[in-house]
């Protein structure tokens, strides 16, 4: 046995399957096209139709007038970080950039100065800074919202525990770090949800819930789309409570790959349950469980069951 | 012509947008899938299923495809390793290793049934190599990539990949030839 002999084995396939395979990629490939094609033309004219209508001129200008009144709201530093009980367990209330609820904010933000003027490189500087001390003034811990009860809970992140006395980190390495690792887990959280309520639908029977299927499917590919984004900080660098191994930032061509991968998979499922086609949504939903599991197998640490990180 | 010619070939086609020549990447990638997962799989009814999944992913993907990442190749081969992995995880071969040596091995004289005891014997001898050994006996003799592109399909060396190779065809000799 050697070389020659094995590849001895290799066979062309059947002239008839090269061209009935081709037809069928050159015949969805054009169907796409066409579909593209159909959604830039109604996208357009659907526009024009819109701004040619004074009510929706007028709403969209005022919607624009609020979105730049808000840029301006400036945000006051925390002062430090509240010890009593009631804080720690506090409910993740709205994020600092939100104007709206006041009380639902800690005593040193509601006492933040309002109106403040327009956003000064101060002011500007301030706002990450607020939001980074209130994301650790508040973490989110288990059961704040209950849709999200099955995902695991985000990292109760603390600059002293996560700190490895070997390699020097400045406060904004950490903070970043940090950031970025609530920012993941949120994504994740919220894709757990999605992945929770697509199997809920599966199991009441996929037959009768096709649209609820394909409205899972979007959402969760929408929020894959996410995922190469919110791993670009890479953290490999700073000890912090992740379940990302270095593999993602080692290998990012084979990561993306995975995310790439997975999108087509859920865009196939989208499709196949907005066709209310019963086996091929079954089987797409297989390929997205697989996809998930492939990456998972690769770029996630497995933690033992019942762990909570 | 070599894998990373026809498609190089095909994105050179039209450089100013980069995009891919469909036709002559499937001409050429069409043999050489259908052969990885001739020896991948070893079931000649699923072959043509698997080819066509992983050509229909690529195509309905090809839009994500990022040169500056991977050749298209790698990139191809990397559905179609996901796809094998997804139909074995699904269908475990059961064949024991006995039935290896029960295949037929050139008793007759016809020289094309010859040649299919001989796939089959190979596909069950294949089957009871290590996953590892298998995709790469496949990828090298099947799809007929050379040595540097296996290494950036699988992500090992590529004196790993040959070295595994090496052992792996000793392994298949040696249960062979006792046969012969």
């Amino acid at each position: 046995m050697n070389d020659d002999f094995l590849y001895r084995f290799r066979a062309e396939p059947s002239a008839e399957f090269a061209a009935r395979l081709k037809a069928r990629l050159d015949a969805s490939g054009s169907a796409r096209k066409r579909g593209v094609q159909w959604g830039v033309f109604t996208l357009i004219f659907g526009a024009a139709l819109a701004f040619a209508l004074p009510a929706v001129r007028e709403s969209i200008s005022r919607f624009v007038g609020v979105e730049t009144r808000s840029e301006h709201v400036t945000i006051a530093p925390a002062a430090a970080r509240p010890e009593s009980p009631a804080t720690s367990s506090a409910k993740l209330a709205r994020p600092p950039e939100s104007p709206a609820s006041p009380a639902n904010l800690p005593d040193a933000r509601a006492s933040a100065p309002r109106g403040a003027p327009a956003r000064s490189p101060a002011s500007a500087q301030t706002q990450p800074r607020a939001w980074k001390q209130y994301s650790r003034m508040n973490p989110v811990t288990r059961g704040d919202f209950g849709f999200v009860a099955s995902a695991p809970p985000l990292p109760s992140f603390e600059r002293d525990r996560g700190r490895d006395d070997s390699v020097p980190h400045s406060s904004t390495q950490l903070d970043e770090a940090h950031d970025a690792i609530v920012l993941r887990r949120s994504v994740f959280r919220v894709m757990g949800w999605a992945t929770d309520d697509l199997g809920r639908r599966v199991y009441d029977g996929a037959s009768e819930n096709y649209d609820a299927i394909a409205a899972d499917a979007r959402r969760l590919r929408e929020l894959t789309a996410m995922i190469p984004e919110v791993f670009e900080r890479d953290t490999r660098d700073i000890v912090v409570d992740t379940r990302a191994l270095p593999g993602i930032w080692l290998n990012p061509g084979a990561f993306q790959q995975e995310v790439a991968l997975l999108q087509t998979d859920l865009e196939m499922l989208e499709r196949a349950a907005r066709a209310r086609r019963f086996m091929p949504t079954l089987e797409g939903i297989k390929s997205v469980v697989a996809s998930c599991d492939r990456c998972h197998d690769v770029f996630r640490r497995n933690d033992p069951p019942g762990s909570t990180q | 012509m070599t894998v990373e010619d026809a498609a190089s070939k095909g994105l050179q086609g039209r450089p100013a947008s980069r995009e891919l020549n469909w036709n002559a990447v499937y001409a050429d990638q069409l043999p050489r899938l259908f052969n990885f997962f001739r020896y991948r799989i070893g079931r000649e009814a699923d072959v043509e299923d698997l080819t066509a999944q992983t050509f229909e992913k690529a195509w309905k993907a090809r839009s994500q495809y990022r040169q500056d990442l991977a050749g298209f190749s790698t990139w191809l081969f990397s559905i179609a390793r996901n796809v094998a992995t997804d139909y074995l995880r699904a269908s475990r071969p059961h064949a024991p290793l006995e039935a290896a040596s029960n295949v037929a091995t050139g008793q007759t004289p016809e020289s094309e049934v010859a040649h299919r005891s001989d796939i089959a014997r190979l596909a069950q001898l294949t089957q009871h190599l290590p996953d590892r050994q298998r995709e790469l006996i496949a990828l090298k003799y099947g799809a007929a990539l050379n040595n540097r592109l296996i290494a950036r399909i699988t992500g090992i060396s590529e004196s790993n990949v040959g070295t595994t190779l090496q052992r792996t065809v000793e392994k298949l000799r040696a249960q062979w030839e006792p046969r012969r």
